[in-house]
């Protein structure tokens, strides 16, 4: 019990002091890491797939009540990527900077992969320009900052071994 | 133990499968249901949260608001302030005694000495900037006309002969009636001369400086002298029409007090560009 408390208040406040104080301080020219996508990327890793599609969806649903008009997509998104990353947790070697930049980095890209084609609706034009500006950047970014965010999980016992 | 970590398995799937399937639902409405729908879920989970940040927000900066606010509102007491003051002194008359019209150049003056001597009454002056004299500038004090530019020292200094002057004459108007006629000093007293006797003069009536030239200026000069109209000059005080004289005698009280003076300005000099000064 002291254990979900403790992985949920570490996921809630990385993603919620992220985005709103860290992450416009640490912006580089309007790119800033994802530190939603690390929250649930940290909570599937610590709780597996079933906490980190519930979280996922959770932290999608409050981001899409900002744009209304895609309300459901970032909660897709996220839900997705937390439950695919939650059912690979145990497949990976783990404690490799490598494959945990890898991890976030594919986690990222992908879920603003995801997220721009259901929003340009498939053109092009409106997907590729911000994929390419935005989302890989952003993708780098997160996976840099990332990293020493889930080595220090790690220490203070969030990311618990798979039972 | 495999049946647990199966079913456990089939638990997260069918969760992960809610969720998107929740999420895909929400993301198909069409746009007013998903309106009403985030806005009613906002409403749940979302507005306390951004009224709670709002509220720590307003907290934090109502210091630094308050900063700001004070600084405007003091502000705002010395625009207050300076207002009233201007207020003040228009109700007092103070200011330099020319017309509200009038908008050429004045220069201000500090009184430094006083000289009398047989037939003339001066004071010294010396402006603050250094400036063009032009000869026979009218003077003021903020009550009224005061006299005029006698004599230039330097672009700083210049003596000014006063009204009191025995041979000093100044073109007025009476304001109301707009007869014009000669001031000139008589034994202490002002008087108003060259105005016939059938014109209506009524004591209390302003007297101004007509701006018309002297009546000893050369002939075929500009029949307007240095001195522009409107310069407030006195009262009338007296007037009488003696049945063996032309003229009416029209007695006036000056406003300006010739005795102590400090500051005067006079009318239409002009500020030296830098250049010009003399080192």
């Amino acid at each position: 019990m002291r254990s979900f408390l403790r992985t949920t208040l570490a996921w809630v406040l990385l993603a919620f002091l992220g985005e709103n104080l860290i992450s416009p301080l640490i912006a580089i020219r309007g790119i800033a890491p994802d530190f939603t996508v690390l929250a649930v990327v940290i909570l599937a890793m610590a709780e597996g797939a079933r906490a980190g599609a519930l979280g996922g969806f959770a932290l999608g649903l409050v981001q899409d009540l900002a744009v209304p008009t895609l309300l459901g997509l970032h909660a897709l998104c996220k839900t997705s990527m937390g439950w695919i990353i939650g059912r690979t947790r145990g497949r990976l070697m783990y404690g490799v900077p490598m494959v945990e930049m890898s991890l976030i980095l594919v986690a990222s890209l992908g879920h603003d992969t995801v997220f721009l084609l259901v929003q340009s609706r498939q053109q092009s034009e409106a997907f590729l320009g911000p994929w390419l500006f935005e989302a890989v950047p952003t993708a780098f970014y997160t996976a840099l900052v990332g990293w020493p965010l889930v080595r220090l999980a790690d220490l203070l016992g969030i990311l618990r071994r798979e039972d | 133990m495999a049946r647990t970590t199966s079913s456990g398995a089939r638990t997260d799937t069918a969760v992960g499968m809610l969720c998107i399937a929740v999420s895909l639902a929400l993301l198909l409405l069409p746009d007013r249901p998903q309106l009403q729908v985030a806005h009613a879920l906002s409403t749940v989970i979302v507005n306390p949260w951004l009224d709670t940040r709002n509220y720590a927000e307003d907290v934090l900066s109502v210091k630094a608001e308050n900063a700001r606010l004070s600084a405007e509102v003091e502000a705002l007491k010395a625009r207050l302030a300076a207002v009233r003051r201007d207020q003040t002194d228009q109700d007092r008359n103070a200011g330099p005694a020319v017309a509200p019209s009038f908008t050429g150049p004045l220069a201000p003056c500090q009184v430094l000495a006083r000289k009398r001597v047989r037939l003339a009454s001066m004071i010294q002056i010396r402006s603050v900037d250094p400036v063009r004299w032009q000869p026979e500038l009218p003077v003021v004090t903020v009550d009224g006309l005061i006299g005029r530019l006698h004599t230039v020292i330097d672009d700083r200094a210049a003596w000014v002969e006063l009204l009191t002057a025995p041979d000093m004459a100044v073109g007025v108007e009476l304001e109301g009636s707009g007869v014009v006629g000669v001031l000139r000093p008589r034994a202490g007293r002002f008087v108003v001369e060259l105005v016939g006797r059938d014109e209506a003069v009524m004591p209390g009536e302003e007297v101004i400086t007509s701006g018309l030239g002297e009546v000893r200026d050369a002939p075929g000069s500009s029949p307007f002298g240095p001195v522009p109209r409107g310069l407030r000059v006195g009262v009338v005080s007296q007037v009488s029409a003696p049945s063996d004289q032309v003229f009416k005698v029209i007695e006036i009280s000056p406003h300006a007090d010739f005795r102590r003076n400090e500051t005067v300005f006079v009318v239409g000099a002009e500020v030296l560009p830098r250049e010009e000064v003399t080192p």
